[in-house]
């Protein structure tokens, strides 16, 4: 790796997060920094980068103190603003280039910041917590440097980082994706998480329950289930697990497999980064003196003899050398819980106990998957087994001469074309779709000012230059974004096809009488 | 919009951020707070900004500014610039004195006036005969020290010349008429005021003879002597006399009062029919053996399948017609909000690094909007939100035959070739 390449990704992509409320004195900007990425930027160009961040904070507060600045875009850049906590802002750079593959949404990249953000506030708590914990500010920077460059490892492509672009249109960020199930599965499903519930004892306690990468269950409240969903897709589900990447994953993989060589994706990406760009100085890269867990450390997790998916990520934060339990915070109740998983073939279960509701943690917990061995093991081997039959595999959910979108904004539930399929797509029909979902970003942001209730309802078709057809249709807070390349060439025709799709797979939700 | 930091405070802060990307190596163009969006253009040692809550894209509030710095040089030249040179902190206030007028009567046409985002200008419409006689007079007096002779009435054009293949930009048409219509000193007397035009020549002043003939109707006559008063005196009143004559006036006035396209008389059969002669605009339309279908639901409101307006534009012609004003859009609110809505089409179908596309179909809880285009034409139609997808279109192909049946009262045609 030589400079030129540092150099290059350090101009693509920005990343920093800082605090309002510290280093307001003459002297002391840098304590403001709570991340940056590339940490090996000079101090000077991270202050400037903070600097233009606040004054734009600061301006857009003059004439719009009830919304924060959002975007800056300039001729080569655009920074993506976003405030997760009072004061507590993050603000990625990216830098733009019609040429190559640097055409942006700019929703998309703040999906990407928040999903960042409840990750860490899921296994770490509130970034202001962690502040008012320990003032000086090393407690934090060790813990974001240590998770967002964990995180930042899942989209480094041979030495690039490719975030979320204009290939990705056809996906959405902090959704979940759900398996279809019939009656009888679904009965079946029910009965194994009341079984499975009942192992914590009376404990009252949450369960989910993936199929692959596809939810097939969950107890928890829907923020609380994305977060969790989204983990478990990227470090617990049997893909994740294995190494080498060589299996499909429903609608991760296109991020990875369309871009990457074969064996160019490293084994432990996040170290690969951190090789890259950390600096033992910067005051960003936090203090090593802290015991930080890192739960998106890749190759963490392994699968035990007894089905149970076991890490010693939680180990260096007990200070332990004994496997420790995982632990997670839960956003709805503000509980402490223990993340306790199974895994049988292509079923993941993952059980989440209160923490206060164990005495002894280590030892409740192995009570527990006593429990699960004896009480559920069946019910799990048969629910996976009547999974498995009723699975149409990697191209479930494609629909011939379609790419597609569905978003159920109320459930935050998405399908979606297999990524393989999207591929199949000209640059110039994913630009135009990249477009027309920002358009209709903007419409349903504008909307939101009229009304926190007001939904937008709006149907947009255009023939692009290339003839393909781009659609998006947005209606009682589902959306569906549609590209249809082959179409016939009249507005009446492309419409009959969205027809055809609404009733046949959206319910109806799309037509129009 | 009220705030707390004055507004000496908010152009240092302006300045400052402008100034902070540049040093950056990159320029800065949006940003984008809640419902309000900030625009940024830089034209030199001008600073543009514009802020505002209206919901228009990025690229219409852009070319707003760009044609707010257009109008300043036609009141400046961009010669200015050197005074900046000289001096960094030249102030040209006082250059623009009186002048608040023009700037706001612009900005209050960036509500209404297709041409802002179109870049055409669209005339009055006249028959042929009628606007010959006054094209014929215009060239009469072109090329005897006459750059461009223009005939106007408010902001449409009568007719307009140019001597030996010279070109005039519609933007520079726009903001020339802008400036005599908000100058009131235009209005009581004849005039011979300098101008720039930005896109013809933004460095040197031209000349402006400037006589309104009625209450709406103006002549200018534009010259690169500065001299030429008398000599362009004289070139009106010869362009009166025969104006007068041949009831070019009247017939402005007419057409002002009850001209124009209105979708209520959109033909319903667009084929024509044998032994009829050629249409013209204003004949009743509907005869009583066409489909009684077809228009039966919307007749009385707006035009045939729930038509409410349109905007042609022909690409060669650099022209565009818009239907009048009818039910339902009949206030000065709905008739901005659709305003917005086109703008919005526009914008979508023109993305610079993806466009033109081809088509568009648009359905909101306001409007269904259609549009098409080509390399011959643009259009622009606007329905009734609950219009029926394959009538709607039907309907656009009738708006389109109707545009070329009748354009020779709609356009400028056969004139000397205007290129930019």
């Amino acid at each position: 790796m030589g400079l030129s390449s540092v150099a290059t990704v350090n101009e693509m992509i920005k990343f920093s997060i800082f605090d309002l409320r510290r280093g307001q004195h003459e002297g002391q900007e840098l304590d403001k920094i709570l991340f940056f990425f590339p940490a090996d930027l000079p101090f000077a160009t991270q202050l400037s980068v903070i600097g233009l961040s606040e004054g734009l904070i600061t301006f857009t507060r003059i004439f719009s103190p009830e919304a924060a600045c959002e975007v800056i875009e300039a001729e080569g850049h655009s920074h993506v603003f976003y405030e997760p906590e009072p004061d507590i802002w993050m603000v990625m750079i990216v830098e733009k280039s019609k040429e190559s593959e640097a055409i942006w949404r700019v929703d998309a990249l703040r999906r990407v910041l928040k999903e960042v953000h409840s990750l860490f506030v899921m296994f770490h708590g509130a970034i202001r917590a962690l502040l008012d914990k320990e003032p000086g500010g090393g407690l934090i920077r060790s813990h974001l440097y240590s998770f967002i460059m964990d995180y930042l490892g899942d989209f480094l492509i041979g030495k690039k980082l490719q975030l979320p672009n204009f290939r990705d249109s056809l996906k959405e960020r902090g959704t979940v994706q759900m398996l279809t199930v019939g009656r009888e599965a679904a009965i079946e499903v029910q009965s194994l998480v009341r079984v499975l519930e009942s192992c914590a004892g009376n404990t009252p306690c949450y369960s989910l329950i993936l199929f692959q990468d596809l939810l097939v269950s969950t107890t928890l409240s829907p923020e609380d289930t994305i977060n969790v969903f989204t983990y478990a897709v990227l470090r617990l589900t049997p893909r994740a697990l294995s190494s080498g990447v060589s299996s499909w994953s429903y609608l991760r993989k296109g991020s990875v497999s369309s871009h990457a060589a074969p064996g160019s994706i490293s084994a432990n990406p996040g170290a690969v980064l951190e090789q890259f760009y950390h600096s033992p100085d910067t005051s960003s890269g936090g203090d090593r003196n802290y015991r930080v867990a890192r739960p998106l450390q890749h190759d963490k997790w392994t699968k035990g003899n007894d089905g149970f998916l076991v890490t010693d990520i939680w180990n260096a934060e007990a200070g332990s050398v004994v496997p420790t339990t995982p632990t997670i915070w839960l956003q709805q109740t503000e509980e402490r819980m223990c993340l306790c998983a199974f895994q049988h073939r292509n079923l993941t279960l993952i059980l989440l106990i209160p923490t206060t509701s164990i005495l002894n943690r280590e030892q409740g917990i192995s009570i527990v998957k006593q429990q699960v061995l004896e009480n559920a093991s069946l019910k799990i081997f048969k629910v996976e087994e009547k999974l498995s039959k009723g699975w149409g595999g990697e191209n479930a959910y494609h629909v011939s001469g379609y790419r597609y979108l569905l978003v159920d904004g109320d459930r935050n539930v998405t399908r979606a074309s297999p990524p393989a399929k999207v591929t199949t797509l000209t640059k110039e029909s994913l630009v135009a779709l990249s477009k027309l979902r920002e358009e209709v970003d903007l419409e349903k942001s504008q909307a939101k000012w009229v009304g926190p209730n007001c939904e937008k309802d709006l149907e947009i078709c255009i023939r692009a230059k290339n003839n393909a057809w781009v659609i998006a249709r947005v209606t009682r807070g589902k959306e569906l974004y549609m590209v249809l390349e082959k179409a016939n060439e009249t507005l009446l025709y492309a419409s009959d096809a969205i027809e055809k799709f609404s009733d046949r797979y959206c319910n109806g939700a799309f037509s129009l009488d | 919009m009220e705030m707390n930091t004055s507004w000496r405070d908010f152009q240092r802060l302006c300045k400052l951020i402008i100034s902070f990307v540049e040093n950056g190596g990159d320029h800065i163009k949006l940003v984008r707070a809640g419902k309000h969006q900030v625009v940024f253009l830089v034209k030199g040692p001008v600073y543009l900004v514009c802020i505002s809550c209206t919901e228009e894209p990025y690229g219409s509030l852009r070319g707003q500014l760009d044609l707010i710095y257009g109008q300043m040089l036609l009141i400046l030249t961009k010669s200015v610039n050197r005074c900046f040179e000289k001096n960094p902190k030249f102030d040209m206030t006082p250059l623009l004195g009186g002048t608040d007028g023009v700037f706001s009567s612009l900005i209050h046409s960036f509500s209404w006036n297709p041409a802002i985002f179109l870049h055409a200008y669209t005339c009055l419409p006249l028959a042929y005969a009628t606007r010959q006689a006054a094209g014929a007079v215009l060239q009469d007096v072109a090329g005897s020290g006459v750059l461009f002779a223009i005939l106007m009435c408010k902001h449409k054009v009568v007719s307009l010349v140019g001597a030996q293949k010279a070109s005039l930009h519609p933007d520079d048409m726009l903001l020339l008429s802008n400036f005599v219509m908000s100058s009131e000193s235009f209005r009581t007397s004849e005039s011979f005021s300098p101008i720039c035009l930005p896109r013809y020549n933004p460095m040197a002043f031209l000349y402006a003879y400037v006589h309104y003939l009625d209450v709406d109707t103006y002549l200018i006559l534009l010259t690169t002597s500065s001299d030429a008063f008398y000599h362009l005196k004289d070139c009106r009143i010869r362009i009166e006399m025969v104006l007068l004559k041949s009831n070019v006036l009247s017939e402005v006035q007419r057409s002002m009062l009850d001209g124009g396209m209105h979708v209520e008389d959109l033909p319903a059969d667009p084929s024509p029919r044998s032994g009829t002669s050629s249409p013209h605009l204003g004949q009743p339309r509907f005869s009583t053996d066409s489909p009684e279908g077809f228009r039966e639901a919307f007749v009385g409101i707006g035009g045939p399948a729930g038509l409410w307006h349109f905007i042609y534009r022909s690409i060669y012609l650099d022209q565009y017609v818009s239907s009048e004003f009818s039910s339902p859009i009949n206030s000065s609110r709905q008739q901005k909000r659709l305003y917005r809505a086109y703008q919005k089409l526009y914008a979508s179908m023109h993305d610079k690094s993806i466009g033109p596309h081809k088509t568009q179909f648009r359905r909101d809880e306001n409007y269904v909007l259609l549009c098409w285009v080509t390399q011959d034409f643009e259009l622009y139609a606007a329905f009734d939100p609950l219009a029926d997808k394959a009538v709607a279109i039907k309907t656009c192909n009738q708006v389109c035959q109707w545009v070329k049946d009748v354009e020779n009262e709609i356009f400028l045609l056969g004139a000397s070739p205007f290129s930019w």
